[in-house]
């Protein structure tokens, strides 16, 4: 489940524990949806729950990125088989991952 | 211009006669010349001697007074002896004693002529004693330029002198027309002689420079004249001389070319028609190998790949396997006699037999028998074929086979080296009616290798001739018979021979069929079949997760394992069928192996190759990087072996994970 937090122009996301294909997508309908309405100046994404992503999820990452630049854009909590797989896809530099 | 024959011809016709002309002309003035000169010296001195002869020295006493001067020798001095000369006396101071009545006399020249002439003689005389003259020219009264010469006699009398004044231009006239005459005839002569060389040339090589340009502009026409040309050459051709006889070689020459022109163009639209039909008969014959030349490991445990490359476009080699009543799998490798479209259709006769009698029965030897009888009934060119057959026990590994004159399979057993498979010699079929083929029978362990080849692999050879040979190949399986899949090891031995044989061309057709008989699998293999639809993606997974989970090794990797094969299940979804059509995705998972897991992927929809497909484009610029692709780059990397092929309509991706 997609959550989020609304926090002095900050955008706090929290994910489920599989973003496979199917809740990417569920997920990029509600992101979408929110910064829409809000339209913060710095979005994070925190991965606490996450163990698994495909590259669906990686896909709203880099979109992220780049409607935000980097500076704006967190993913926080990353679990190192996550971090793993940014790395192998070769996009690791383009995030700010902690 | 130099260049042509015909200017080169003329120049030197033109040098001649100049030369010849000049040398004449010389050579006649010259002698004209001399010749006048002579005469003048003669008839001078021939009148002063006259004279002398005439006068004495008594007559000239009374020389000094006119007035008593002998009538005789007066009319002497003043009379002219022709239109051109006369006789002077003169005295001891250059006066004229008597003057005839010559014009150049006048009186305002006389002083001059004293002076210059008459004196300078008469001094010149007195000083050397011998006949002397001075040539002058002088003006007359109409201002006309004349040439004297002025020659004094010997002496006569102390006191007085007699000259001799001489037009010598008048005199010489009639020498001087000759040489102009000479001059004129020559040249007319020489004009007529060179407009009369000219046409002679021009018609001598006229035809010989149309012929010339004929032939330049031969390969421009493709070898051949147009009428016209045609009766110019014919016309040339008609003479007896040389040019005719190069006209005639020439018209030859042109219908020869043509002749060939017309053979070469036949041969060549032969050749290349005989080489579309060769081509389509390798089509034919290679389509008559099974269409694919490896078999479903995971199915049937057993792994199987054959190879074969013909010598020339068509080869007698062939090899076929398949499944019986899915339980046995046949296998046959088989080297009809030459390599020819003759032993191609062979061959295909020879399979087709096969292929009806391996549907109804399970021993090679009948088969083999069968097979034999019924071609020796067609076999009107003698032809044979070398074969072993092999029937293979899917369920316990046990072989019966058959070996008809072939080269001895290689079996590999665990824990043995690699050795040949011999039976007793049986002979070739085709060529005896009746044999009686034995079916012998052997068995296969898992993970043991049998390697099926024709001649054409042992008789490889090289630029020194000599041969790969039967320990050469026994030496590869031993070495190299753990490959897996079997076809690292078909292909292996293929760039081996390849290097063997370095640059020498093949001779002999190349076959080989290699084998492996693995563990049977039934207890390790699943299968899940679902709809193309997103909501599959979670059932795939739990169904991984699930028929995993009691491996700890794999689920460590269960993620990376997962990822990969959602990747693929997703593109699928996405882009292997047309929206409004229902497809289906097949997935089959491997956990036969204890070192690795397979997982297989198919389905049906349009052709596409995630191992083709374009590599990420990771730019430093993060506006211009590329959300696609990353699903099959993710495949890629999180895959130890990954494997494409479109067979029967699907789409198989096989993805392998080595196990840790």
């Amino acid at each position: 489940m997609t959550k989020f937090n609304w926090n002095q122009n900050e955008l706090n996301f929290n994910f489920g524990q599989r973003m496979d294909s199917k809740n990417s997508l569920d997920a990029e309908k509600i992101i979408d949806e929110v910064i829409h309405k809000k339209s913060p100046q710095k979005i994070i994404f925190d991965l606490n729950n996450v163990a698994y992503v495909a590259s669906a999820f990686l896909r709203i990452c880099i979109s992220m990125v780049k409607k935000m630049g980097k500076d704006n854009f967190l993913i926080i909590n990353t679990q190192p088989q996550i971090k793993k797989i940014f790395k192998i896809s070769g996009l690791e530099d383009f995030f700010n991952i902690t | 211009m130099l260049h042509s024959l015909r200017s080169r011809i003329c120049l030197l016709i033109i040098i001649i006669l100049v030369i010849s002309v000049i040398i004449t002309n010389v050579v006649a003035i010259t002698s004209v010349t001399k010749h006048v000169d002579e005469l003048t010296d003669n008839s001078s001195a021939f009148v002063l001697n006259i004279i002398k002869k005439s006068i004495n020295a008594e007559m000239m006493r009374d020389v000094g007074h006119p007035t008593k001067i002998n009538k005789h020798l007066h009319r002497l001095f003043t009379k002219t002896l022709t239109p051109y000369d006369f006789i002077l006396l003169v005295n001891k101071t250059g006066g004229i004693v008597v003057t005839p009545n010559i014009d150049f006399l006048a009186k305002n020249q006389r002083e001059t002529i004293k002076n210059t002439i008459f004196l300078p003689l008469i001094h010149r005389l007195e000083r050397e004693k011998k006949p002397f003259s001075i040539i002058r020219k002088m003006k007359t009264s109409k201002n006309k330029l004349i040439k004297w010469e002025f020659r004094i006699a010997e002496t006569i009398h102390p006191d007085h002198f007699v000259i001799h004044a001489s037009q010598i231009s008048k005199i010489r006239e009639p020498g001087r027309e000759l040489i102009a005459d000479l001059l004129i005839i020559n040249t007319l002569i020489l004009t007529f002689g060179l407009i009369v060389s000219l046409m002679l040339i021009k018609k001598l090589t006229d035809p010989l420079h149309a012929l010339t340009k004929h032939l330049e502009h031969l390969p421009e026409k493709k070898f051949k004249l147009n009428t016209q040309e045609k009766s110019e050459v014919t016309d040339i051709a008609k003479g007896e001389d040389d040019i005719s006889l190069m006209a005639k070689a020439f018209m030859h020459l042109s219908s020869s070319l043509q002749k060939y022109i017309l053979k070469f163009k036949r041969s060549i639209s032969i050749k290349q028609r005989m080489l579309g039909e060769l081509k389509a008969a390798r089509k034919i014959q290679l389509g008559l190998l099974p269409e694919n030349n490896t078999i479903d490991v995971i199915r049937h445990n057993i792994d199987v790949h054959a190879f074969l490359k013909p010598a020339r476009q068509v080869g007698g080699d062939f090899y076929d396997f398949g499944l019986m009543h899915n339980k046995y799998f046949y296998f046959i490798v088989g080297d009809v006699s030459d390599k020819s479209i003759a032993s191609a259709i062979f061959m295909a006769i020879t399979k087709t037999l096969l292929g009806a009698k391996i549907k109804s029965n399970i021993s090679p030897g009948e088969i083999l028998t069968k097979v034999n009888d019924d071609l020796l009934n067609r076999n009107k060119m003698n032809m044979f074929v070398t074969m072993f057959l092999g029937i293979l026990n899917l369920e316990n590994g046990e072989i019966k086979y058959t070996n008809a004159g072939h080269p001895p399979p290689i079996v590999l057993r665990n824990n043995e080296s690699a050795k040949f498979l011999t039976t007793k010699a049986q002979p070739v079929v085709g060529v005896m009616q009746g044999v009686k083929y034995a079916t012998y029978t052997t068995a296969l362990a898992k993970n043991e290798v049998l390697f099926i080849y024709s001649d054409g692999v042992t008789d490889a050879k090289n630029k020194d001739d000599e041969l790969f040979g039967d320990n050469q190949l026994l030496d590869f399986i031993n070495k190299n018979g753990a490959l897996r899949p079997i076809k690292a090891l078909t292909n292996l031995l293929l760039i081996k021979l390849a290097r063997f044989m370095k640059y020498e061309p093949q001779t002999d057709d190349i076959t080989m069929l290699a084998m492996r008989y693995e563990e049977s699998a039934k207890n390790g293999l699943y299968k899940l079949t679902l709809p193309a639809e997103i909501n599959s993606i979670t059932k795939f997974h739990n169904f991984i997760l699930d028929k995993t989970k009691t491996n700890p090794k794999i689920q460590k990797n269960i993620h990376d394992i997962y990822l990969a094969a959602e990747e693929a299940i997703i593109n699928i979804i996405k882009h292997a069928y047309p929206p409004d059509e229902k497809g289906s995705i097949t997935l089959f998972l491997d956990l036969t192996h204890a070192d690795c897991l397979i997982i297989k992927i198919e389905d049906q929809g349009k052709p596409f190759d995630p191992t083709k497909a374009k590599p990420l484009q990771l730019d430093n610029d993060i506006d211009k990087l590329s959300i696609g692709g990353i699903g099959c780059h993710l495949m890629q990397q999180l895959t130890d072996e990954i494997l494409y092929k479109y067979v029967d309509n699907k789409n198989i991706l096989t993805l392998k994970f080595k196990i840790k």
